[in-house]
């Protein structure tokens, strides 16, 4: 898909006065005072091993391809029907590991992927339209109806921001303590959305 | 954050074969097929799950969706998946009626003809729907519709209003399931297991569909429990899909059952624990 232009005077004073912008986003957010380390942070580490319910605990005889397979096949939608008794599955969000994968982020998705899901569901938020007056939005993957959660930049609601203003943004993982949210957070490696456009725009 | 359709050819380019279910809310539903429905390369690989908090019926769907400048051949190309919640259409219902509900037999008759409603409403349509989400949790077994009376977990009376509507809710969707499956009998019913988000100080929560601040399950716990459990739904319900937070579990489970292994059905999401000891468990290095 071709990449939306800034072409309008509109954009280009956003981008000017919006300390949005991305090379240095990740370093600025590291050095922030309110950037604290994963330990701080308060998450466990937990094993690969733990994704079960014990260790690696498949009967024996089961062939995990096989399973994987049968219960979140590839190309569903060929011949696609209901087979009764069958169930199958599909990785919500992702395949969560938090913090460092986040849901709804590519890290997630591809965790998923490369555990064997090939059925995948993702929450999707509608943004504003790159151009004034365009008619149609841009999308991006996400859970909330606003940013806060997951950026250090913004609040807004998605609809209110375009793509291009958000799609560099690192992904942060904000401190819980007492059930909330304090301005503390950590900086994730999640920062798939830059990788995945960046290695088109190049 | 990830633009969806750069993030989704990303994904499809690596992984062939992928299925992706995209999760749309409310009001934006109708923006993004219409969207979507001029990305054919995306159509063939995906699903599109839209709720009952958007629209009123299947024909006010489609003229938003033509209205929001779909291809011409939106219906014969993008995959649909309704998905219903019960609290919008209730407060449709009674907001239409111009009551609040009174009778328990005849405010769940009437929920129910409306649930149906806009299931057919949607069936009706032309739609490519490829199946149906009925969320259900189970809890609404204990519902009684003469008396509107409910039982928790516990077996203890369900006093709190809101509760009961938890209860009441679940088991229009039982019986929403019941009706599915006898007047479209190919249709996919879908499921899900939804963990919770994070937990702290034994507290779990879910982050809010607004805004994104953990908001705690308290007193929906019950049927919260339900929809975090694997294995717990789809022992007694006949789903075809389940849209799973640990999807590793939910396999473990199915490959258990098919050895005639029940696993037990456990709840806990160690990813989300704040609190969890580490004590026992080696650190990654």
């Amino acid at each position: 898909m071709k990449k939306p232009q800034r072409l309008t005077a509109e954009v280009r004073l956003t981008i000017v006065t919006v300390p949005f912008w991305p090379l240095t986003a990740l370093q600025e957010l590291r050095s922030s005072p309110n950037h604290i380390s994963r330990e701080q942070l308060g998450w466990s580490i937990i094993p690969e091993h733990h994704l079960f319910s014990s260790a690696m605990s498949l009967p024996s005889g089961t062939n995990a391809f096989d399973l994987l397979m049968k219960h979140s096949p590839p190309f569903l939608l060929r011949n696609f029907r209901r087979e009764p008794g069958l169930v199958r599955y599909a990785a919500h969000r992702g395949l969560i590991k938090a913090p460092e994968k986040p849901d709804n982020t590519m890290g997630a998705y591809r965790a998923a992927l490369a555990f064997g899901a090939r059925i995948i569901e993702c929450d999707v938020m509608k943004c504003k339209p790159e151009m004034p007056g365009g008619s149609e939005p841009g999308f991006v993957f996400c859970h909330d109806r606003s940013a806060g959660r997951i950026t250090a930049y913004s609040s807004a609601r998605w609809e209110d921001l375009t793509v291009s203003e958000v799609e560099d943004l690192p992904i942060i993982v904000r401190q819980i303590k007492k059930g909330a949210f304090t301005e503390k957070y950590w900086v994730t490696d999640e920062k798939a959305s830059s990788v995945d456009i960046c290695y088109d725009r190049h | 954050m990830t633009s969806v359709w750069e993030g989704s050819r990303r994904l499809l380019n690596q992984y062939p074969g992928l299925t992706i279910i995209y999760d749309t809310k409310d009001d934006q539903s109708p923006h993004f097929v219409a969207a979507l429905s001029k990305r054919p390369e995306l159509c063939s690989a995906s699903l599109v799950q839209f709720y009952t908090w958007g629209p009123e019926d299947g024909e006010q769907f489609a003229s938003q969706i033509k209205a929001a400048g779909a291809a011409a051949d939106w219906k014969e190309n993008v995959n649909l998946v309704p998905v219903v919640q019960i609290q919008p259409l209730a407060e449709r219902l009674f907001a239409d009626l111009r009551r609040a509900p009174s009778d328990p037999t005849r405010d769940y008759d009437d929920l129910f003809a409306r649930v149906r409603t806009w299931v057919d409403s949607m069936m009706d349509e032309g739609f490519k729907v490829r199946g149906i989400q009925v969320l259900l949790g189970g809890i609404g077994e204990s519902y009684d519709r003469s008396s509107g009376g409910a039982f928790d977990l516990a077996g203890r009376p369900v006093t709190d209003p809101q509760i009961l509507e938890d209860y009441r809710d679940d088991r229009l969707l039982i019986d929403l399931h019941a009706y599915v499956r006898a007047a479209y009998p190919n249709l996919p019913i879908f499921s899900i297991v939804r963990a919770y988000d994070v937990a702290q100080d034994s507290r779990r929560y879910k982050w809010g569909p607004v805004d994104g601040k953990p908001e705690a399950w308290g007193k929906h716990s019950d049927l919260f429990e339900q929809h975090a459990t694997p294995g717990k739904t789809r022992n007694r319900y006949d789903f075809d899909f389940i849209v799973a937070d640990l999807f590793p579990r939910a396999l473990e489970y199915e490959a258990h059952l098919a050895n005639g292994i029940a696993l037990d059905e456990k709840s806990g999401n160690p990813w989300a624990d704040l609190t969890r000891s580490v004590a026992d468990i080696p650190r990654q290095t």
